[in-house]
């Protein structure tokens, strides 16, 4: 689900919680107070609660999915600040954060997107491509043994049949660089947030 | 044209009225069939002229009923599954259950009313191959008649004005008919019994298919490299024996409906053709052999007096057309050295036997396992050993107290000095009967230094070694 790994790295991604923590020591710098409402990344990117869908019978729409845990950036009035300035450096820090965090979702979403790719793909390898290689390995014995074909032509089955183990074993490399990869996105990457 | 008209299938739609269609189509002689690849024996037949039926061999004759002085058969063309030899089937098109069709025997003088109907997905029409016919009786379609559609039955009719071997088969979409296995012998006895008798008469149909290993249709495009050289699509080692009683007079009868020519080579005998496709050879005009070139759409008969007892190889002479399925494509092993490879190969395919260096034969005794519905490229085992055939090999197989019907396989013959190992021909040490594991030492027994006089074994050693190839 996707929704769920978006969700996982909203909750865990350090880049996140350190601009978070950038943001408050703000507020607490220019003694902001009276929290009026909470602001999500969601609303910020306006629109992006209905997401365009190709569907067999043409382009259809659907709301999109709810978060479980919505991110959410306090907001203050702003009105009753008394240094423009602080309001500025506020304003400027809660739109970053709002960024790095439909940054994450993204990275979370391409992660997943590519994890559930490599996976379809490893497992192809290993349930349908495998198994009808054995078969050829199989039959081309047989057909060896007929005197049907010459121990060449068996040697090129078999070369291709190990070729077909070792582009199953990368797509299973593929698929656990992937499956990495997502963890990087939910908890941040070693550089840490949007590059 | 009368019998001429194409028949509607119960829908009288060309005729009178359809009343006389129904009693017309309900007039028809039963269609027979034959559901098994056995050789059946016709009986001499009870009313009518005498003859002496043929027999076709792993076939039949067709059953038939007078309707006055016409004698009525009823050809049925139509899809079959016929088996060539134990485990391998064939989806054929053929007629009245069988591919090769059933044989078709009448009597010189006399007049035949054959009802052919179509059960194929496509028109056809029945060639008489050799007879002496009317013009629109000769079964060309588009040329003697409109060409048989689907489900409807067209009526050959026509007098018989000579003896002799003919065949039929389609004329319509011709090459793949015949590729798919439609034909049957056709066989006019002499209206006077004394003529040319025999007291055995056997006939076949020399057919070639392709049908790759692990299929079961033939590939109807074919045109060289057909992998399946039958006798009535019936391969080595399941077509039956020819059997035969001491001092019989025999004829074999043999028609070419293949693509290339076949020499029909018998052991045991000399022999003349007495009959091709197109009449009796004047016996002034004969001269003996022991292999008969049959050319292709042609018919030859031959004849002998099995004077001489014993189990005797009858065979088309081209040595690949007495094998079964085997590659075209085969590179020749003889004298590589394939032990490292062996070791090399077993590590990624397991069961893998190193074969060919020294010759082919291995396969013969070897039995593993091969694709499913092929028969192995050289197979059959005799009284002392494999025989290593396939293909169009049948035994011709003389005894003395067989009785006049009697056509049961009496087994092997007993020679009277039986080879022993270790004495005379048979003196090379035998090969091992089991598969041969990667010998340990150089396949030195393969080569026998009497061979090569000039270059004595070395003691310990392989007796010929060339570059470190062992032979």
């Amino acid at each position: 689900m996707t929704c769920h790994v978006e969700r996982l790295a909203l909750e865990h991604r350090t880049d996140l919680a350190i601009e978070r923590l950038e943001l408050t020591s703000i507020a607490q710098e220019y003694r902001l107070e009276g929290q009026t409402r909470m602001l999500s990344d969601i609303e910020i990117t306006a629109g992006a609660e209905v997401e365009r869908s190709d569907t067999p019978t043409g382009r259809g729409s659907e709301t999109s999915r709810v978060l479980k845990a919505s991110f959410e950036i306090p907001l203050y009035d702003t009105g009753k600040l008394t240094k423009r300035r602080g309001e500025l450096a506020y304003m400027r820090a809660a739109n970053e954060l709002a960024q790095l965090a439909v940054n994450a979702r993204s990275e979370a979403r391409s992660a997943h997107a590519a994890v559930t790719g490599k996976y379809n793909i490893a497992r192809h390898w290993r349930d349908e491509v495998l198994p009808l290689r054995r078969t050829i390995d199989k039959e081309a014995l047989k057909s060896y043994n007929g005197m049907l074909i010459s121990t060449f032509e068996l040697i090129t089955d078999a070369r291709e049949g190990l070729e077909a183990e070792l582009s199953y074993a990368e797509a299973k490399a593929d698929y656990w660089h992937a499956e990495a990869a997502m963890t990087a996105a939910i908890w941040g990457a070693a550089t840490g947030g949007a590059e | 044209m009368n019998r001429r008209q194409l028949l509607a299938g119960g829908a009288g739609l060309a005729m009178a009225s359809a009343a006389q269609a129904q009693t017309r189509f309900r007039d028809l002689p039963e269609a027979a069939s034959y559901d098994s690849p056995n050789t059946q024996v016709p009986p001499r037949p009870g009313n009518g002229p005498d003859y002496n039926p043929v027999v076709t061999l792993n076939g039949w004759s067709l059953p038939w009923r007078m309707n006055g002085n016409v004698k009525e058969f009823h050809l049925v063309a139509e899809p079959v599954e016929r088996i060539m030899a134990n485990g391998m089937v064939a989806r054929l098109w053929g007629y009245n259950g069988q591919s090769t069709g059933p044989t078709i025997e009448a009597v010189e003088g006399g007049r035949v009313c054959i009802y052919v109907t179509n059960r194929l997905p496509e028109h056809t029409s029945v060639h008489w191959h050799g007879l002496i016919l009317p013009s629109g009786m000769y079964g060309v379609g588009g040329l003697s008649h409109p060409a048989i559609p689907p489900g409807k039955t067209f009526v050959y009719e026509f007098d018989l004005t000579k003896s002799g071997t003919f065949m039929y088969h389609p004329h319509a979409d011709e090459m793949v008919q015949m590729a798919m296995g439609m034909m049957g012998l056709l066989i006019v006895h002499p209206r006077d019994p004394a003529f040319m008798a025999v007291d055995r008469d056997f006939a076949f149909l020399l057919a070639a298919y392709d049908i790759d290993p692990g299929t079961y249709i033939p590939r109807v495009a074919e045109m060289t490299n057909f992998n399946m050289w039958t006798w009535n699509s019936r391969i080595f080692p399941d077509i039956d024996p020819l059997v035969v009683n001491k001092g019989d007079r025999v004829r074999v009868r043999c028609g070419n409906l293949t693509m290339t020519n076949h020499p029909i080579h018998m052991h045991g005998y000399h022999f003349e053709v007495t009959c091709t496709d197109g009449g009796w050879v004047r016996p002034e005009a004969r001269w003996p052999e022991v292999s008969i070139d049959i050319p292709v759409g042609a018919m030859r008969a031959y004849e002998f007096d099995a004077i001489h007892e014993g189990d005797w190889a009858i065979h088309c002479h081209k040595s690949h057309h007495t094998m079964n399925a085997m590659g075209h494509d085969l590179p020749t092993f003889i004298g590589a050295d394939k032990r490292k490879l062996t070791g090399m190969i077993r590590k990624e395919t397991r069961g893998y036997m190193p074969m060919g260096t020294a010759g082919m034969a291995d396969m013969g005794e070897m039995s593993m396992e091969l694709p499913e519905n092929t028969v192995p490229m050289m197979t059959g085992w005799g009284p002392y050993g494999p025989l290593e055939m396939g293909g169009m090999f049948s035994v011709v197989k003389v005894r003395a107290g067989i009785a006049a019907d009697d056509y049961s396989d009496p087994g092997w013959y007993k020679t009277r000095r039986a080879p022993k190992p270790g004495n005379g021909p048979a003196s090379f040490p035998r090969r091992p009967a089991t598969p041969a594991p990667i010998p340990s030492s150089p396949p030195a027994t393969m080569c026998v230094a009497v061979d090569f006089p000039r270059r004595p074994a070395r003691p310990g050693a392989s007796p010929l070694v060339l570059k470190g190839h062992s032979l």
